[in-house]
């Protein structure tokens, strides 16, 4: 593909991707992830496969899809992880590939059960790259199982049903989501009839990071095609529609009871947390995740700064831990104290104050690509602690 | 009024630097607050987000 050849001829710049595929990589990270076999213990059937994208929008989704599932059919297990969308829309086929044979691995450790995706973008992928491994979707799945408690609708409301365009040609998964309506008596009209021409929202290919405008008046366009309020069964599409400032419900708030259609969508920066307890609300945990034993405080100004900035928590923290732990720090005439890192492909600069230990106030970031020349080494850190691939390369830069 | 800052490794103030910075194949040279004793330096957001962000993009939308 052509995105294979401009990385192999060091013309893509890693600046396009970098973010997401080191979001890939947190995806892949110990705290993260999570391989879960059939709560009785036997062998799986089915192997549920959320995607890296929905924990992130709501960590409550994975859990309470899962159990849904589990009304399906006892003998599922779960696995939270990236299926490597990132570095395949990167050009980076090699990492690519060493992605996807990890999960053929487990795959097979699980004896090849059916592989249920929720995500239509992952299905594409394991469908391209790993034609062996059946695949099917949750929707499907729930859809051909009339066992399962579903909620219903007294609304009159009608929604407009936007399907995901990686649902392109995909009769079977929208026969499934409007059986799952009727069934649950919502009122909807669909979109886009024709399955072969379905838009994309804007989210696909890292669009965000070479042109976050061109982004903006993807969703804007989509939005403006009807006035009613959307079911998307996409996260990504979900939460694409919801920043632009339509009422956007996923299929699984209606599924679920979780979310009305007006739910926010969360800060980027806490896009990985919710991964984190994502994790910890399928495994019973309730203790909140402190990142690296430190919190760090900010308020919702500072959240849309780390947004805009492409900046997140854990790359703040990754400073001030850098910052106070080998005191390469600068303080300024009102104590505050500024810590730089080189995160991959970028230098990330924080503003912080100490409000007591392990504990830090979030006054300021941004980041630059540029590197001195001439100065002494300084140090750097490109791996997400535990990721087992991708971790510590410098993806997409010459050596 | 630039901002007065000072090393918290080696305690004294920074002191205006010429620096060159390179991305790729484009560079800059600017002068930046850096510690005299052991040559930490600032990059204000200022100069991060301007003339840095203006040759970064030079570069990735070649």
């Amino acid at each position: 593909m052509g995105r294979e050849k401009l990385f192999r001829d060091y013309r893509l710049p890693s600046a396009y991707h970098g973010y997401w595929i080191r979001d890939m990589d947190q995806a892949r990270a110990d705290d993260a992830s999570l391989l879960l076999p059939p709560p009785g213990g036997e062998q799986p059937r089915y192997l549920f496969f959320p995607g890296c994208q929905l924990g992130a929008s709501d960590p409550r989704y994975p859990k309470a899809t899962y159990e849904l599932l589990l009304q399906a059919e006892p003998a599922t297990a779960l696995l939270l992880t990236c299926c490597g969308a990132p570095v395949y829309w990167a050009g980076e086929i090699e990492l690519y590939r060493s992605v996807q044979n990890e999960l053929k691995q487990i795959w097979e450790q699980m004896g090849q059960p059916l592989l249920v995706l929720a995500c239509l973008s992952c299905q594409q992928i394991f469908n391209y790259v790993l034609p062996q491994i059946k695949t099917t979707t949750l929707y499907e799945v729930l859809a051909a199982a009339p066992q399962v408690k579903l909620p219903t609708y007294a609304s009159d409301e009608v929604f407009a049903l936007a399907d995901p365009c990686t649902a392109r040609g995909n009769q079977g998964v929208r026969d499934a989501v409007c059986s799952l309506l009727d069934r649950m008596h919502v009122h909807y009209q669909i979109l886009h009839q024709d399955m072969e021409h379905l838009p994309c929202c804007g989210f696909g290919g890292n669009i965000h990071g070479a042109n976050p405008d061109k982004v903006r008046q993807v969703a804007k366009k989509r939005i403006g095609v009807d006035p009613r309020p959307f079911i998307a069964y996409c996260a990504n599409c979900r939460d694409i529609y919801a920043a632009a400032g339509k009422d956007t419900a996923h299929l699984i708030d209606l599924l679920t009871g979780i979310n009305g259609k007006d739910r926010p969508v969360p800060h980027l920066s806490l896009r990985r947390d919710n991964r984190r307890q994502a994790r910890q609300r399928v495994l019973g945990e309730k203790q909140p995740t402190l990142i690296r034993g430190i919190k760090l405080v900010f308020d919702d100004d500072q959240a849309q700064l780390m947004d805009r900035n492409y900046i997140n928590t854990d790359y703040v923290i990754q400073v001030i831990e850098h910052g106070e732990t080998t005191k390469e720090k600068l303080i300024d005439d009102q104590g505050n104290n500024l810590a730089h890192l080189r995160l991959c492909d970028a230098t990330v600069w924080v503003e912080y104050q100490k409000l007591a230990d392990n504990e830090y106030r979030l006054v300021n970031c941004y980041y630059h690509r540029m590197e001195p020349v001439g100065l002494p080494e300084e140090a750097a850190a490109c791996e997400i602690p535990g990721a087992s691939v991708g971790g510590g390369q410098e993806h997409g830069k010459k050596a | 009024m630039a901002r007065k800052l000072k090393c918290a490794r080696c305690g004294v103030d920074l002191e205006m630097k010429k620096i060159d910075f390179k991305y790729f194949e484009v560079e800059i040279a600017k002068e930046i607050p850096c510690c005299p004793s052991c040559g930490q330096y600032f990059i204000d957001q200022e100069l991060a987000e301007g003339r840095m962000r203006a040759a970064e993009m030079e570069l990735e939308d070649k």
